[in-house]
């Protein structure tokens, strides 16, 4: 079976930088990790792209937490001040940020399975791909996907409900 | 009928329920109020956690061109190709100094060589790479030139089967694991290498114990990068030496860097070899500019006589490995300078340009500046305007 790759990237780059940025929680990290995974798909032609493409950028981003060093964090010091004006309202920017920074910690408060079928759904896998990239049967996608949700939304809640109570 | 369990009311709202499943969900959901409670619960959960989600997201994301993915492949394909042909050279070495010294063990039988005299022997520690000291002084006399060149390419099939990418599980480690660390994950190919050196080891033995019988000529071990260069020359103390390549090693390992495209510009082709601030110095002529706050890995000077060229290997605080380039001016252009003030302006110009050309397919940028008679160039795998302010901001 040939695969149209350049057909596979427009498609799913978007879901892949979206799915690896939660994971890695920086913006051009993300990208960067995201064409690494269609640099190696394209070494690699597996036969089922999505799968592969989703197991590869899990991985990485999982060795991506593992590196302690932050080691973007001066470049964006450095671009920022090169971009000078074109940076955007800080005050939006610090909102996004602060909003951010709840996701990621309500995501943190998942197990670990709840959030990759999550993520995994969120960025456009259906529950066959999710079921065969996560290994658990199709039927306890569904449910592994509701308590996921609801937990998400309930400590969100609880974090937005902390957020204003320190306000 | 009992009530729908709440995975199938997700799956049946996003869609993942078949025909036959949904029409009998639609049957209870039309008699059973309570479960049209809960669907209509957990549609809110799945529309309120797809909200949350959405505004985590980066603001907006643009994939670069398709093209670029694909040169960037090649580019590795390139590489790798390369690379399996340094690695047959470095087998080749192994075998040629096995051979070295296995004449030398027949000279010695014929000859009636026997023990070298202590001073003698402390004659070759000093002529001989730090590493060889190294064994040297630790006991192991015989065969240390093979025993570093083995050493080196075996490191060498190991950096490349991290490289390597394997498996879609798992071996996503591969480009960042430490050295010493790819066991277990190896290739058949590197397998196959291990297994030739196994052989070149087991050839070389009867040399093992015996003073080196021939003078040690200077072993040139090109390593990937050509970085850890050993100068039979070199009087500097051991350890100082034998540190400097296994910390740019470490520090390229470290960071995912590619240390070929990060010492050689595409297509130059030449090898440089580590060597210590002095010597680097003297070669360019002029006060080594460095970038400041940045810790020099390496100095590097081209293998290539009569090139003003020097290489600093920094790295920046926040752990980022960069390459400053400084040549020469005159040395850049091939042939005499006659040229008058506006040839020479152009020339400097088609200079300045082949320097920046972008290194498509190596994840690098590079920043070009002139100052006065000296170019330099940075390198690494920040982005052009990063490396352009960090350049501007030399001293």
């Amino acid at each position: 079976m040939s695969v149209d790759w350049a057909e596979v990237y427009r498609t799913t780059f978007e879901d892949l930088v979206r799915f690896l940025h939660r994971k890695v929680w920086d913006a051009d990290r993300a990208k960067d990790l995201a064409q690494e995974v269609f640099v190696r798909a394209l070494d690699h032609r597996p036969d089922n792209p999505k799968a592969w493409l989703f197991t590869v950028a899990s991985n990485l981003a999982r060795d991506e937490a593992r590196t302690a060093i932050r080691r973007r964090k001066h470049l964006t010091l450095l671009k920022s001040e090169v971009a000078g004006q074109s940076a955007p309202d800080p005050a939006e920017e610090l909102d996004r940020e602060q909003r951010m920074e709840q996701v990621r910690a309500a995501l943190n408060r998942l197990s670990e399975r709840d959030r990759d079928v999550l993520l995994l759904w969120d960025a456009g896998l259906d529950y066959g791909e999710i079921a065969a990239e996560t290994g658990l049967s199709k039927g306890a996608v569904g449910t592994t996907l509701g308590r996921a949700r609801r937990r998400l939304v309930e400590a969100y809640g609880a974090l937005e409900d902390k957020d204003v109570a320190h306000r | 009928m009992s009530h729908i369990d709440e995975g199938l009311l997700h799956a049946y709202l996003d869609g993942e329920t078949d025909g036959a499943e949904r029409s009998g969900l639609e049957q209870h959901l039309d008699i059973c109020a309570e479960c049209r409670t809960r669907l209509a619960e957990a549609r809110t959960l799945r529309d309120r956690s797809a909200a949350i989600l959405s505004g985590s997201g980066p603001a907006t994301v643009t994939a670069p061109p398709f093209e670029q993915v694909v040169a960037r492949s090649r580019a590795v394909e390139t590489r790798r190709r390369v690379f399996r042909l340094n690695r047959l050279a470095a087998l080749g070495w192994a075998a040629t100094i096995v051979l070295a010294v296995g004449v030398g063990w027949i000279a010695r039988g014929s000859l009636g060589f026997g023990e070298r005299p202590a001073e003698q022997r402390s004659v070759a520690v000093a002529d001989s790479t730090p590493e060889q000291a190294a064994d040297v002084e630790a006991g192991v006399v015989g065969g240390a030139p093979a025993q570093v060149a083995a050493r080196e390419s075996t490191s060498e099939t190991e950096r490349e089967a991290r490289r390597d990418e394997a498996a879609p599980t798992g071996a996503a480690k591969s480009e960042v694991a430490a050295p010493g660390r790819a066991e277990g994950q190896l290739t058949p190919e590197t397998e196959q290498a291990r297994a030739k050196l196994a052989e070149a080891e087991v050839e070389q033995q009867p040399a093992a114990g015996v003073a080196i019988p021939v003078a040690p000529a200077p072993v040139q071990v090109r390593t990937r990068g050509a970085v850890a260069l050993a100068d039979s020359a070199d009087q500097e103390p051991a350890e100082r030496r034998a540190a400097q390549p296994a910390a740019a090693a470490e520090a390229f390992a470290a960071h995912e860097v590619d240390l070929d495209a990060l010492v050689g510009l595409p297509g130059e082709g030449a090898a440089w070899n580590e060597t210590d601030e002095q010597t680097a110095r003297e070669l360019l002529g002029a006060p080594l500019l460095r970038l400041p706050d940045a810790a020099v890995v390496a100095y590097l000077v081209p293998a290539e006589e009569g090139r003003r060229a020097v290489q600093l290997v920094q790295r920046l605080a926040s752990g980022e490995v960069v390459v400053l380039r400084q040549e020469a001016v005159a040395a850049i252009a091939t042939g005499e300078r006659v040229a008058g003030p506006a040839e020479e302006r152009a020339q400097a110009r088609d200079e300045l340009k082949a320097m920046n050309e972008p290194l498509l397919g190596t994840g690098l940028a590079s920043a070009t500046v002139r100052r006065g008679d000296y170019l330099l160039t940075l390198r690494g795998t920040l982005p052009p305007d990063s490396l352009q302010a960090l350049l501007d901001a030399l001293p």
